[in-house]
């Protein structure tokens, strides 16, 4: 299993379309409210892709990013927190706006726990909407960036001989190559130019920033 | 003119050579020498002519002699050839007459052989020869010794005659004949002496191409014994056929009667061992003691039960004396009645105290009978008897019982009071009279009517009038004064009383002082006002989650229709399509008011308070209710069955009540279900009705109320909830109650809530 299939495990792409303009999707089980919120939000110069029930939703979506799920709470068959929960146990992570008629403690703070943006109670204005979004989008597009930065550390990480792994995580730990030389029974030479061959790789300058990324993906190895 | 002569001579000779047509070299020869003659004929002519004035010459003068001279050598010529000729010719029939000779002896030959053979017949063989037609011609002698017939007498007979079956032989044999095949068949035949025959024909075509008339030759065969040892043979294989099938059969039947036989006896021995099981499991297990013992009280038998009390076991039981078991007091008079039985009637102890063999003493009752032998010599007693001490005891607690309520019916406090059709009172018993605030003797002579709460004397006086002979007994409930001023509610009776002549003389009325009842019944009356009330109030305060969904969603619709329509029109520009939207979303927006407007309607009618009856049909009731509880079943149910017969009658009652009533039913219902997976829930409703009363059954596909739980379910605060007070239920059965109905839960396939309304209602409280 590849690192992509760990993050999208929906469909065997190798990539994902990175185009900019988000796809917002709705789901809700009224088809009055889910026309009308559909009608809002394309009003506001947004694409949006509707759903039934979030059944529907889980068997069609491709993981596309940059997005954001805008979904009823309420409905027939898998409630909006549930999709959520089910979402993140998938390990899908684009954000999710719940909305809900009557937003009652319990319901809020399980939505928050699983990670929704934020709980928009029914009715809502057009601002409050926006607002959401906006803050979803953005969100959505940090991790997402983050998301693909890991990914891309992990694929040059995987490019790495086990020899030059075993002195990165020496040298992560901050030993010198005198000590990296003794550890490993090779020459400094050897260290220096594995040392190299990895700062390369990384597309790093210096162990400061090698750590950096190191930390962000494997933390294991320091 | 000899050579003319010759001429005819020759041709004559030739005419009659041309009649033997034995060799064609003859008549070639013929031919040439008639050329030859013609010629010789013509020049003889010519001769002839030549001297008859002619001049011709000298040497035709000679030539008339030559021309003769020419003419005889011709001849003679001629007749060389033709004696040669002839000699050829007589070698030829010499030939011939040589061949005719050797087919002649050939034929000779043969016909010694045929006439040998014929001779030579076995007698039982026969030749005929006949026409075509079946005229026989020719038999041999053996026909005698086969047919009886001369020889001379079948010839000129028919074959039609000879044969017994006549035409249609004959037909087939003429067939045979004419297709020149040889045929076999055997045909009957009738003897000189009338006797019948058989014989075998056997025909053959004859080739003789040369004869007109075609013969038939048949060689018959006598086979009448032969037919008569088959015919026996066939007889009595059919005859050995038919015995063989006889006695299979006759076998077959025996056999099925015996396999009969066995199966009964089968079956019978099965229900003898039957019998014979229930008998001893009968009276090895029943609690009765079954016994049977000798004249002298000696244990021959005893059933479990009497063992088992007794401690005996099958063997120690034989040395037990039944009457060791009674108490000593009792002994001696048990004794005396089973000494007493005279016949094989039963008899019966009813009470006698037995002892076990503790020593404790139980009440037994027993029957019993004597036994007898065939000869009427008595051979012991069989009895059966149980314990029924406890009867006893419960029979004496009811004596005390009845004791008590006999004391209590005799100084009771329920008051007696007799009056005059003028209303004044001509006897009072002391309760009556303390009521009053007198005494018994105080009250004789007042008007009965001063007690009386002054709005309650027209409606007692009415009650009292109308009280008759016909009508002996009315009662009534009244407000009375008390002594100190209060007002006490009674519940009277009143009889009117007559004399020997049917007059009506006096009424006596009998009361009892219900005040505290009343009191009671009315507190509880206003208790279950509040709590429906309440209960309505609470259910409401559930259902506002609910409510504000069903709200919200039509207005976040509305919210949303509204705030993209303005996003529309800030628009710098407007196009055909943005047109379109606006129409589109606020029609859509208009539905949904719509909507509100239907929710808040509906809940207000739900809030309602207070006890209206009316009519109405229980099938609005039932729409209601599903529509208000519509959105706790649209999430909770695939299915919501309502049957109603078309024509159920009218009810009279509280509308809203039996609404609420529906909707708690249906509410629990949706609880109910609440762990059966989506696609699995079901709920109907169904009305049937008798003449008295319409029933609504609300099923579920819940598991139901455990019986256990099902009696007590409908008091208040008992709930299978783990969560909440359900006052739902005990609510739901007052108000059905106080309408005169019934609610019942049965614990069918899944969950049943039954609730009745009478059509004719009679209000409990009016």
């Amino acid at each position: 299993m590849t690192v992509v299939d760990l993050y999208f495990p929906y469909q065997s792409i190798s990539m994902v379309p990175m185009t900019d303009s988000p796809i917002i999707y709705v789901i809700d089980d009224d088809q009055d409210a889910r026309e009308s919120a559909c009608a809002l939000v394309s009003q506001m110069a947004l694409k949006v892709e509707s759903f039934a029930s979030a059944e529907e939703f889980l068997a069609t979506y491709d993981g596309y990013r940059p997005a954001c799920l805008l979904t009823d709470h309420r409905m027939l068959g898998m409630s909006g927190v549930e999709l959520l929960e089910q979402l993140r146990a998938d390990r899908v992570t684009l954000s999710v706006v719940v909305m809900t008629a009557f937003a009652e403690t319990e319901l809020t703070v399980r939505a928050i726990r699983s990670g929704a943006v934020t709980l928009l109670e029914k009715p809502f204005s057009e601002i409050a909407l926006r607002d959401a979004i906006n803050a979803a989008l953005k969100e959505d597009g940090v991790r997402y960036s983050e998301e693909e930065q890991t990914k891309q550390i992990h694929l040059s990480i995987d490019s790495l001989t086990s020899s030059e792994l075993e002195v990165l995580k020496l040298i992560s730990n901050g030993q010198t190559n005198k000590a990296v030389a003794i550890a490993l029974e090779v020459s400094i030479r050897t260290v220096e130019s594995r040392r190299s061959s990895i700062f390369e790789k990384m597309s790093v300058d210096s162990v400061a920033e090698l750590v950096q990324l190191i930390m962000i993906a494997r933390p294991d190895l320091c | 003119m000899p050579a003319n002569i010759l001429l005819l001579l020759l041709l004559l000779l030739l005419w009659l050579q041309s009649d033997v047509t034995v060799t064609p070299t003859l008549v070639q020869a013929a031919q040439t020498h008639t050329i030859m003659l013609n010629a010789a004929g013509s020049l003889s002519g010519l001769a002839q002519a030549i001297p008859a004035g002619s001049q011709i010459a000298e040497p035709w003068h000679n030539s008339s002699l030559t021309w003769v001279g020419y003419a005889t050598a011709a001849a003679v010529v001629f007749v060389v050839i033709l004696l040669r000729k002839m000699r050829t010719v007589t070698q030829h029939l010499d030939q011939l007459k040589k061949v005719v000779a050797e087919q002649s002896s050939n034929l000779e030959v043969s016909n010694e052989k045929y006439r040998w053979l014929i001779e030579g017949l076995h007698e039982s063989y026969v030749l005929f020869t006949s026409t075509q037609d079946g005229l026989i011609t020719h038999v041999s002698p053996s026909v005698k010794n086969v047919l009886g017939y001369e020889q001379s007498e079948i010839i000129n007979m028919t074959w039609k005659s000879l044969m017994e079956s006549g035409d249609s032989l004959d037909d087939t044999l003429k067939n045979a004949l004419k297709r020149k095949t040889a045929l076999v068949v055997e045909a009957p035949v009738r003897c000189k002496d009338g006797t019948a025959r058989w014989l075998e024909l056997t025909q053959f075509p004859l080739k003789n191409p040369s004869q007109a008339d075609e013969q038939r030759e048949c060689i018959a065969k006598d086979i009448t014994q032969l037919k008569q040892v088959k015919e026996n043979l066939t007889a009595a294989r059919d005859d050995l056929e038919r015995r063989v099938r006889e006695r299979t059969n006759n076998l077959q039947e025996v056999n099925e009667q015996l396999n009969q036989e066995i199966e009964q006896h089968q079956a019978t021995s099965r229900r003898l061992n039957q019998s014979e099981l229930q008998y001893r499991s009968i009276v090895e297990d029943q609690t009765e003691m079954v016994i049977r013992f000798d004249t002298h009280g000696t244990l021959m038998f005893a059933n479990r039960a009497y063992r088992e009390r007794h401690s005996l076991t099958l063997e120690s039981l034989h040395e037990f004396n039944v009457f060791s078991a009674v108490h000593p007091n009792d002994r001696e008079a048990a004794r005396q009645r089973v000494a007493a039985i005279q016949t094989s009637e039963p008899i019966r102890i009813p009470l006698m105290r037995t002892l076990d063999e503790k020593g404790n003493a139980d009440w037994a009752d027993w029957s019993g009978r004597a036994l007898f032998d065939e000869d009427g010599v008595l051979l012991g007693y069989q009895g059966a008897g149980r314990i029924i001490t406890d009867l006893v005891q419960a029979q004496q607690k009811l004596e005390e019982s009845e004791l008590q309520y006999r004391s209590i019916v005799e100084d009771q406090t329920e008051m007696i009071l007799r009056f005059g059709t003028d209303g004044r009172v001509t006897f009072a018993n002391t309760a009556s009279a303390v009521a009053n605030g007198m005494t018994p003797e105080e009250s004789i002579g007042r008007q009965y009517l001063t007690r009386v709460f002054k709005d309650d004397r027209d409606n007692v006086r009415q009650i009292v009038a109308s009280t008759t002979v016909e009508k002996p007994v009315q009662q009534f409930d009244v407000r009375c004064y008390r002594p100190d001023g209060t007002i006490s509610r009674e519940s009277w009776s009143c009889r009117a009383l007559v004399d020997s002549s049917e007059e009506l003389r006096e009424y006596q009325a009998v009361g009892r002082d219900i005040t505290e009842l009343w009191e009671t019944r009315r507190r509880l009356d206003e208790k279950e006002q509040q709590l429906t009330h309440l209960a309505r109030i609470s259910a409401l305060g559930e259902m506002v989650a609910e409510i504000s969904h069903e709200i919200n969603q039509p207005l976040a619709t509305i919210a949303n229709f509204s705030s993209a329509a303005r996003l529309v029109l800030v628009q710098p520009e407007l196009v055909e399509d943005d047109l379109l939207k606006l129409r589109t979303w606020s029609e859509k927006t208009i539905q949904q008011t719509n909507k509100i407007n239907a929710i808040i309607h509906r809940l207000r009618r739900f809030v309602r308070p207070g006890s209206e009856h009316e009519r109405f049909c229980i099938k609005d009731a039932i729409s209601e209710a599903v529509l208000v509880t519509e959105i706790r079943t649209r999430h909770s149910i695939q299915q919501i069955e309502v049957e109603c017969p078309e024509d159920i009658p009218l009810i009279k009652a509280d509308k809203i009540q039996i609404e609420q009533v529906i909707v708690n039913l249906i509410r629990n219902a949706c609880d109910s279900m609440d762990d059966q997976p989506y696609g699995e829930r079901r709920l109907s409703i169904s009305v049937s009705a008798t003449k008295q009363e319409i029933s609504v059954c609300i099923a579920d596909s819940g598991p139901g109320v455990p019986p256990e739980l099902a009696a007590g379910i409908f008091n208040a605060f008992v709930t299978t909830k783990p969560d909440g007070m359900d006052i739902g239920l005990a609510i739901s059965r007052s108000i059905i109650e106080s309408h005169g109905g019934k609610i019942k839960t049965i614990a069918d396939d899944g969950g049943r809530f039954v609730f009745s309304l009478p059509i004719h209602q009679h209000g409990a409280h009016d």
